[in-house]
């Protein structure tokens, strides 16, 4: 484990969190199980990766962390303090430290605003600063992101996709969080650009040690970025664990299939028969009973259909699966082997 | 050179604007072989949809092609009418699009839109022609493909709703099937089944792919031959893994390298710097100088012309003039 | 049919290639700002939609000729003369004189001044309530939607005509309480409209966005919502106004609305109807000022519409 985590201090702690929709579509009362049963710690200047598949709840858990969504049940607690039930006035002292940067940056910033106005949106809200201070500082902002200063009075519109999205960095940063909630953040830039991006939210966590949790589809984007990680699937967490060790040995089938499905940029590596998931992601209305991973899962066992798989810790790993991967990358789930104590 | 399914020659395609011209697509010059996934990756804004679309003679006002010919299997058709070019399309080529949603019909079931395609090209009855959209279904791997016929696309997740509109393209048979982005809308998992797709289809029914991508790990994954688009030109063109091993053109190099990898972790990425040109101001050189960290001052004045480097692998940089190694 | 269909499927994989098209541009368009502002989307209307920019610069003139009205009549419109009554169009009265000799030119001069604060001013008062309570209808939901939204329904049931008719036999007839009626029976559109876009908009990314800045409701809703909705505001106004023009005429006409010896067009068609056969030119001069303002005013909304507001054109 990286040594931010075994030294950090726990910045925010989710027990147990759920969380429901009403379904677009549904008959009656059904909901969508967006975030089911979540128990998740972000350490103080890590970077945590939410990694799974679109609807698995990664970007809703994003937002329920830092209240966003209200949570439908469980609890967060930030800082040492239960967050999870303050009101909106209670809640004002956090709702600066914990800040996020939208998917698309065509639709994160309000296109009848400049640039000057959007980043100061922040820091009206909370302070009341002179004319002349303001604009320092957001200019002040403007040079940490790379937009130029003469460019304040410009909309939206007139600027390139990484450039908006280095705006929405900039009003993210504007009231110095603690936490910052990257929601795929790069994945709506070409690639080109996404580097550049990715640089920059590097460089300005080592310079003023944000703690990122950052929510992804892409795992060599979360490779690079990433301290820790954290797999879901379905709203539910497969797998966390260090990003070294779990990309090395995953531990939960799901991780490795999702390894296994990323086209490599190096054609000597082209899989001729590839171990490819088959079907399609269950509804998320519907769960599977028992893990929900089960109805995709090459070795599922009958237990997997009927009891929700328990918690193992191996180490600095969680898992959630009846029958994990061996450590070292033994074959299927053996049951027999001695599994470490279980947590909650 | 009867061999290519798809020929295209020094096609030209502007759009004229209020502003000014911009040109879309610059001299592009593309040759798809029997049997083969041809893969054309570049940037937003480079050009590959465009080159696609003028294929297709989906070009909308203010586009035009302005020269160049289009080839498919030996007869032009780049100065086809709309009724003529409705006729070609669906039958001998096809187009599937990244967002499968907004091409399907939201009220009618989904096999009947297949069946209409079907129906529109070739005389058979409607028994027939029910049973051959259930055996396509099959083909590309839909499940319960006599119930998925009866579904309306809304009912179907992405991953599906893209195999009904890959059956869709492939019922008529076509020489060639046109993929822009099929998988940037779906997940890696999903994604990775629809490439297992192509290459099946590729080498079960002789179809050829032109496969459109921002993504190098999927055109390493299937494609049997690759074109880097920038701003509108072809910068490089090679066999795949004299492509990935032999990588000449400093965009490509760049573009791979500024792509993290899941083998190391560097402290930070490779960039490219700055941004892409705009087309209504491209340079005076090459269309890559003012982003390239080889760039000389020929580069900022002369445009390259394409230099062989070997058998198949083509540059569009002065570094490579002499072909051979830099 | 199957032709059609497959049309159809033609049109829909255009459609589907222009989603692909737009954003490969955008990008370097964005670039140097050339992305379409307010102004070049009024250019885009005026290269168009000759129509729509003739119809402009007619209200345009309309409106000059209002304000300018003392200077252009050629009579005072009160002044009677009944020597000169039921005289037909010459040089010295180009409209003819109506019943009481009046100058008929001068009257529908003047009477575009009521028209255009007959249209004017009840619509702006009717949006403005519409656009404040479909917003918070919208934003806030729940009970608030629901007490506003079905009073809203109550006033769309009824036919606004015979709703304004009501309103004007209770508190008599003039200029004030017209604005008062149309008021009332206009909102209600309005609210339906902005509420919808509301709901939509809530939901736009840098709306929560600014909630997770921690921004206040009332700042969400003036700032960041209000200012989207506007497109959709000035279409609605522009097409707003000439059924309040024509509102009024209808009430004139039946007696209720303005009130003898204003200079009202609708006033005049009521007066002269009865000389339709003898004397046409007393209320067709009238009719055809409402008509041509009324089409003005259609015709500018359609065009704004069509570039401005691709929302509202589906409805």
């Amino acid at each position: 484990m990286g040594e931010k985590t075994r030294t950090g201090k726990v910045l925010l702690t989710a027990e147990g969190l759920y969380k429901e929709f009403p379904a677009a579509q549904g008959k009656g009362k059904e909901v969508v199980h967006a975030v089911t049963n979540v128990n998740l710690r972000i350490y103080e200047g890590e970077t945590l990766a939410l990694v799974g598949e679109s609807g698995c709840g990664k970007s809703t858990l994003g937002k329920t962390l830092i209240r966003l969504y209200d949570a439908d049940g469980g609890k967060l607690i930030f800082d040492d303090v239960d967050i999870t039930k303050l009101n909106e006035k209670q809640f004002s002292k956090y709702r600066p430290q914990m800040q996020i940067i939208f998917q698309d940056p065509y639709a994160s910033l309000n296109p009848r605003m400049n640039v000057f106005e959007i980043i100061s949106e922040p820091l009206i809200t909370y302070h009341k600063y002179s004319k002349e201070e303001l604009r320092e500082k957001v200019h002040k902002l403007m040079d940490e992101v790379g937009i130029a200063r003469e460019f304040e009075n410009r909309y939206p519109h007139q600027f390139s996709g990484g450039q908006r999205q280095r705006i929405g960095i900039a009003r993210a940063l504007a009231l110095n969080p603690r936490l910052i909630v990257c929601d795929e953040p790069v994945s709506a830039l070409d690639v080109s650009i996404q580097s550049q991006v990715l640089n920059l939210l590097k460089d300005l966590q080592e310079q003023y040690g944000f703690t990122y949790l950052f929510i992804s589809h892409d795992l060599s984007v979360v490779k690079f970025i990433a301290d820790r990680v954290c797999v879901m699937f379905l709203g539910s967490i497969c797998e966390l664990g260090d990003t070294e060790e779990l990309y090395a040995h995953p531990l939960h089938p799901y991780t490795r299939f999702l390894l296994n499905a990323i086209p490599l940029a190096d054609p000597t590596r082209r899989s001729e028969k590839r171990e490819l998931l088959q079907g399609d992601i269950p509804s998320p209305v519907n769960p599977p009973s028992g893990c929900r991973f089960h109805t995709r899962c090459p070795y599922a066992k009958e237990i997997c259909s009927r009891e929700v798989p328990p918690c193992k810790t191996f180490g600095d790993r969680i898992v959630y699966c009846h029958f994990p991967l061996g450590p070292v990358q033994e074959a299927e789930g053996e049951e027999t082997k001695g599994m470490p104590e279980e947590t909650k | 050179m009867s061999e290519y399914v798809l020929e295209i020659k020094n096609l030209k395609t502007q759009f004229f604007t209020q502003k000014g011209v911009i040109p879309a697509v610059d001299d592009v010059s593309i040759g798809i072989p029997e049997r083969s996934i041809v893969g054309i990756v570049g940037e937003s804004g480079c050009g590959k949809s465009m080159t696609a679309m003028s294929v297709m003679g989906l070009l909308r006002k203010p586009g035009k092609v302005v020269s160049g010919e289009i080839l498919l299997c030996g007869r032009d058709i780049t100065h086809l009418s709309p009724r003529e070019h409705a006729k070609v399309r669906g039958n001998e080529m096809s187009m599937i699009f990244q967002e499968p949603m907004t091409s399907l019909n939201p009220v009618t079931i989904v096999g009947k839109q297949v069946e209409e395609t079907l129906l529109l090209h070739q005389k058979i009855s409607r028994a027939e022609a029910k049973q051959r959209v259930i055996d396509i279904f099959r083909e590309v791997g839909i499940p319960e493909a006599e119930k998925r016929y009866y579904a309306y696309p809304h009912q179907l997740s992405g991953g599906l709703r893209q195999r009904v509109m890959i059956a869709m393209a492939m019922i008529c048979r076509p020489k060639l099937m046109i993929a822009d982005e099929p998988t940037t809308a779906l997940d890696v998992t999903i994604e990775a089944q629809i490439l297992e797709l192509f290459k099946k289809l590729r080498d079960e029914t002789g179809t050829s792919i032109i496969l459109i991508t921002h993504n190098m790990g999927v055109v390493a994954e299937v494609c049997d031959y690759v074109y880097v688009m920038y701003a509108g030109q072809v910068m490089e063109q090679a066999e795949t893994f004299e492509l990935f091993r032999n990588t000449a053109h400093p965009y490509t190099q760049g573009l791979l390298r500024s792509i993290p990898s899941l083998d190391e972790k560097p402290d930070r990425l490779y960039t490219i710097k700055g941004v892409v040109p705009n087309l209504l101001h491209l340079p005076a050189g090459c269309n890559f100088s003012t982003r390239c960290s080889q760039c000389t001052a020929r580069c900022r004045e002369e445009k390259p012309q394409m230099y062989e480097l070997s058998d198949g692998h083509k540059v569009r940089c002065f570094l490579y003039e002499k072909g051979g190694t830099q | 049919m199957k032709k059609d269909t497959f049309d159809q499927a033609a049109e829909q994989n255009k459609a589907a290639a222009f989603h692909v098209d737009p954003t490969e541009q955008a990008d370097h368009s964005a670039e140097i700002g050339e992305n379409e502002t307010f102004m070049d989307k009024l250019r885009q209307l005026i290269r168009q939609n000759k129509l729509a920019a003739f119809s402009a610069v007619l209200i345009i003139l309309i409106i000059l000729i209002a304000v300018a009205a003392p200077l252009l009549a050629p009579y005072d419109p009160a002044a009677q003369s009944l020597r000169d009554r039921l005289s037909a169009p010459s040089l010295a009265h180009p409209m003819g004189t109506d019943k009481l000799g009046r100058d008929i030119l001068s009257r529908v001069i003047y009477g575009a001044r009521v028209s255009l604060v007959i249209g004017l001013v009840p619509t702006f008062i009717s949006m403005f309530i519409g656009t404040i309570l479909g917003l918070f209808a919208g934003y806030y939901g729940g009970k608030t939607d629901f007490i506003i939204m079905r009073l809203a329904d109550i006033m769309l049931a009824f036919p606004s005509l015979l709703l304004a008719m009501v309103v004007m036999y209770t508190l008599g007839g003039g200029i004030i309480n017209i604005f008062v009626a149309l008021s009332l029976v206009n909102w209600a559109s309005t609210a339906r409209v902005v509420r919808a876009q509301t709901l939509s908009l809530k939901e736009a990314e840098y709306v929560e966005a600014a909630r997770s800045i921690g921004v206040k409701k009332t700042t969400i809703i003036f700032r960041h919502i209000l200012p989207n909705c506007l497109p959709s505001l000035i279409v609605l106004f522009t097409l707003n106004i000439p059924s309040a023009i024509l509102s009024e005429s209808s009430l004139s006409f039946l007696g209720i609305g303005a009130q003898p010896p204003s200079a009202s067009w609708g006033l005049a068609v009521t007066e002269g109807k009865k000389y339709l056969f003898s004397e046409p030119w007393i209320p067709l001069a009238p009719s055809f000022a409402i008509m041509i303002l009324v089409m003005a005013f259609n015709f500018l909304g359609d065009g704004l519409r069509d570039v401005l507001d691709p929302y509202l054109k589906e409805q």
